[in-house]
């Protein structure tokens, strides 16, 4: 007991700095991705489709610009956690805006003292969902049968609507799907993400060496605020491994009010925004050289 | 055995990475066989070709010689392309300019023209992943083979 009430407690005030101070970097770095790399997630996602069609048609797996896109995120993600889920994907930034729009909405609009969030005991086994999803669509296109999905993806609609093309003839399925999603992403951060994205599932699987992690030893007794901050409603665990549905937002690091949580890499670079903005620059950086930014 | 989850995920990694790696071993090496076996089709049927060339005369080809200018709207913008018509066959496809699309997507999406010279057509299947800027070729395609006809 001597030992914990050693641990400095942030203040109200450090607390207040620190959440600001990340959710300026986050959305900074979320706007630059949206508007340099828009389609990466979808870059990556085409890899992924088209390894299995290689496999269909027998024919050698294509080393093109989808390829490289598909290794660079699962690398990415492998080594620094889901940093691409959180602060990269065009997608899920999207969905982040959708969210603080629909809080906007419910609390300054109809007057709601707290946004309405879908709870932890019926999200938890929404989650399953994207490995089915992504389960799906590999067979489609392990059976060559993923051109009659065509209008139907979600993806695709956005894609046309970022480009400002707007070109949605014979489209109507995905559009759809795309307005449930939108409604998903208003009622749970990050809802598509979570329950349904295929990248996500495979992404879930991978980190294995630099996710976020909580030293379980110097948390407050029953404090939880991490949870209460995080989209996917994670106690994080100490050891890296276990946390592959934590998307690395880091809300909850902003949050903690005795500074627990943190990427292994802060052992070297001290400042978490720090940290966040190597790993950025790093995979603009990368991402420029195989052809994602839109720019260069 | 406080690593155990990590040598469990690397291992299943490294086993589906190896996976992958021999299979496109084995079929890049089924497909260099394959073209090899193609490609001798290929010389025969010239060879029959010019054979009954001498005999009958050849059917006119649809598209006049020349090169003809074509652009339609891709992804983010227009794609122009320039194709070459020689001895009645479409010989060269060549994107003119696509400055508004994707580099990944474009690479990607220029495989269309393979299949296009070889169909000596431009009603082909879209490349999957790049729908909009294959289909924007296609279309430029089509565009610069009207006029070609006639």
């Amino acid at each position: 007991m001597e030992r914990k009430a050693s641990i400095p407690v942030r203040s109200g005030e450090q607390l207040k700095r620190s959440r600001r101070d990340h959710a300026l970097v986050r959305a900074a770095v979320q706007l630059a991705f949206f508007i340099a790399m828009p389609s990466a997630f979808y870059a990556g996602f085409a890899g992924l489709k088209s390894i299995f069609e290689s496999i269909r048609a027998g024919s050698a797996i294509e080393t093109d610009g989808f390829l490289w896109a598909l290794i660079l995120t699962c690398a990415f993600t492998i080594v620094f956690g889901r940093f691409f889920c959180g602060y990269i994907c065009a997608f899920g930034s999207f969905g982040d805006l959708i969210h603080l729009l629909s809080g906007l909405i419910q609390t300054k609009l109809f007057k709601r003292k707290k946004q309405f969030e879908l709870p932890e005991k019926a999200s938890k086994p929404l989650r399953i969902l994207k490995y089915l999803n992504l389960a799906f669509i590999v067979v489609f296109a392990g059976f060559g049968l993923y051109a009659k999905l065509r209008g139907a993806s979600v993806w695709d609609v956005f894609s046309q609507i970022t480009a400002l093309s707007f070109s949605l003839g014979g489209m109507s399925a995905g559009i759809v799907l795309f307005a449930v999603v939108i409604a998903l992403m208003a009622v749970k951060e990050r809802g598509f993400c979570q329950f349904l994205c295929p990248l996500g599932a495979l992404f879930a699987l991978l980190p294995m060496l630099g996710s976020l992690r909580r030293n379980t030893e110097r948390c407050i007794k029953g404090c939880s605020i991490c949870k209460k901050n995080c989209p996917v409603d994670l106690e994080l665990e100490a050891d890296g491994f276990s946390n592959g549905e934590c998307l690395g937002c880091c809300k909850c690091a902003a949050a903690c009010p005795r500074a627990n949580i943190a990427h292994p890499e802060q052992k070297l670079i001290k400042s978490g925004l720090a940290a966040v903005l190597i790993k950025a620059a790093l995979f603009f950086a990368l991402g420029t050289l195989i052809g994602l930014c839109r720019f260069f | 055995m406080k690593h155990i989850n990590f040598i469990v995920k690397a291992a299943s990694l490294v086993l589906a990475l190896g996976v992958l790696a021999v299979y496109s071993l084995i079929a890049a090496d089924r497909q260099n066989k394959l073209k090899e076996y193609e490609s001798k089709v290929a010389e025969i049927e010239a060879h029959n070709a010019r054979a009954l060339d001498r005999r009958s005369d050849a059917p006119a080809s649809r598209y006049r010689d020349g090169v003809y200018e074509g652009s339609a709207r891709g992804f983010r913008g227009e794609i122009a392309v320039v194709v070459t018509v020689e001895n009645g066959a479409i010989t060269a496809v060549e994107i003119a300019s696509a400055e508004k699309e994707d580099v990944a997507y474009l690479i990607r999406a220029k495989k269309v023209i393979e299949s296009i010279i070889e169909k000596q057509s431009a009603e082909v299947d879209a490349i999957s992943g790049a729908t909009f800027s294959s289909n924007g070729i296609r279309s430029a395609v089509i565009e610069a083979l009207k006029a070609a006809e006639g």
